[in-house]
């Protein structure tokens, strides 16, 4: 294509575009199944429990002794207390042991209890760490970042055009301000500050109760931790080809406990071939479909999957010929060494733990 | 009683199963166009396909199953730009990884930039009328705007495209 200069040329291009190399798919038939017919519950939920609640107060009114007494549904409860602010470090991480799958420009320090679910991605949009308030990314969220040097963040704009800058206690003894642009609809704060090294941060928090918004976004940017660090992986890797690039790598795993996690980690092999492999616990509830499903696509080959250690590990590709050169999946899958399922066995634990 | 509700149930999950695999693709490319990264355009397609699931009652309904599934996702697509949430994490400094784009042959990656650089509803737009084939018309009624409103986002969106996919080219062949 040598440009856009007619409608033509776009639908070409678009086409063309649509058609370039993907990742496989990651879209589940069953998990939409599942997620709405738990929409379509709460929907139902909510609109008996609307009847009810109608009910109840004619049947009060009536009586004349109104219920006064259920307490409204407070803000979460204080955070667990800091674990203190650290340069990760010091302790061998078995996960390493290998190529470094996984490693984050910046960690929480802290996190409010309300928080069970973090999430390490790296892509093409770069490095991003959130926590979030359920175990999908749901629910209450706060996103950390850090600005390249040299790089001024423009404040935030209000619909008119008005910057957004007010001046928020320091962090860390550095200038601060919150330019979160105020609206009813808009329950996202946005705390910027500068760091010593002279870039500027940010945490970002969505879904977090009113009269906490300013004081938990504040505590969080205060402990963040900056700087390369690896991720502790349920699994590592060793002897791959060179060839093989890893372009992406996403991992969702919980604050604490064995609650289920994800890990997806993406393959380049030409500029046409990638592949995916996932690792999830065995029992998880994202464990990969393998029974295809009459008339359904996206079933995982139960062959390209390795049970291991309580880890089932599979590799998904639109393209077998991308595994050509390591024999396959199976041979592909052999590269892997689990670490283990429960997550406080995978290295030095994160410092937002308990 | 039990017993036909489930068959019922059954069925409507085969039914659905079966709309998934046949056009999960199709939905994937077209998300993939409008927020240029495959990973979030099957999170967009997953959304769309756990509202139609909870929509099935309506969507069986329809006449045009392939249009109203297009309509949710454009729907989610715009929604979610629209959240505060993820306007920030598009701006937020990521810096750009080259080696993730690999797979990228040069005008491809021309376009999905240019294109990553239009407003939203001027990238559905451009999207629905170029991509999808779908008429000013068409377009309108999923995006709920003007004829004449689809036809100036177009409009300047391909004159963006036209400005920004050119330089581009003829800046690199300079370098």
């Amino acid at each position: 294509m040598s440009g856009i200069r007619s409608e033509q040329e776009l639908v070409v291009g678009l086409a063309a575009l649509a058609e370039s190399a993907a990742p496989p798919s990651t879209v589940d038939a069953g998990a939409a199944v599942r997620r709405g017919r738990g929409r379509v519950v709460r929907r139902r939920m909510s609109v008996w429990g609307a009847a009810a609640a109608v009910l109840l107060v004619c049947s009060s009114v009536v009586a004349g002794v109104g219920d006064r007494s259920a307490a409204p549904v407070g803000p979460a409860g204080p955070g667990r207390p800091s674990p203190g602010v650290g340069t990760p470090g010091g302790e061998e991480d078995p996960a390493a042991n290998g190529v470094p799958l996984l490693s984050a420009q910046m960690e929480f320090g802290w996190l409010p209890e309300s928080v069970h679910a973090v999430r390490y991605s790296y892509g093409a949009n770069g490095y991003l760490v959130q926590a979030s308030g359920d175990a999908e990314g749901g629910g209450v969220r706060f996103a950390l970042s850090v600005y390249p040097v040299g790089v001024v963040p423009p404040p935030e704009r209000r619909s008119d055009g008005t910057e957004v800058k007010v001046a928020a206690p320091p962090v860390n003894d550095q200038v601060a301000y919150w330019t979160s642009a105020e609206s009813a609809a808009d329950d996202t704060t946005v705390l910027r500050w500068l760091m010593v090294d002279g870039r500027w941060a940010e945490v970002v928090s969505s879904s977090v109760p009113k009269g906490q918004r300013e004081a938990l976004t504040h505590e969080v940017a205060e402990k963040a931790l900056f700087g390369p660090m690896k991720v502790p992986l349920p699994v590592r890797l060793s002897g791959a080809p060179a060839a093989y690039a890893l372009v992406g790598a996403d991992l969702l795993r919980p604050v604490s406990g064995k609650g289920d996690w994800t890990l997806r980690l993406t393959f380049s092999v030409s500029p046409t071939q990638s592949f995916s492999t996932t690792a999830v616990p065995m029992g998880s509830n994202w464990l990969p479909r393998m029974q295809a499903v009459p008339g359904a696509a996206g079933a995982t080959d139960p062959a390209a999957c390795k049970e291991q250690d309580g880890l089932m590990l599979c590799v998904q590709t639109s393209d077998p010929g991308a595994l050509a050169a390591v024999g396959g999946a199976s041979s592909w899958l052999s590269h892997f060494t689990v670490v283990g399922a429960d997550p406080a066995s995978w290295g030095k634990p994160p410092i937002w733990a308990p | 009683m039990a017993r036909t509700a489930g068959s019922a149930r059954h069925a409507r999950d085969a039914e659905f199963t079966a709309y998934v695999a046949s056009r999960a693709g199709w939905l994937r490319k077209v998300a993939y166009l409008l927020c240029g990264d495959w990973h979030r355009a099957d999170d967009l397609v997953q959304e769309s396909m756990t509202k139609l699931y909870a929509n099935w009652s309506r969507f069986g309904r329809v006449e045009n199953r392939d249009g109203y599934a297009r309509r949710v996702l454009v729907n989610t697509y715009l929604a979610e730009q629209r959240s505060p949430w993820w306007r920030r994490m598009r701006t937020v400094g990521f810096e750009l990884d080259t080696d993730a784009v690999v797979a990228d042959l040069d005008a491809s990656l021309d376009l999905r930039q240019a294109l990553a650089s239009l407003p939203p509803r001027q990238r559905a737009a451009v999207v629905l009328r170029y991509y999808c084939d779908m008429t000013v018309e068409q377009t309108a009624e999923v995006l709920g705007c003007s004829a004449g409103n689809v036809k100036s986002q177009t409009s300047r969106g391909l004159e963006a495209l036209r400005r920004r996919v050119v330089p581009a080219r003829a800046g690199r062949a300079e370098a």
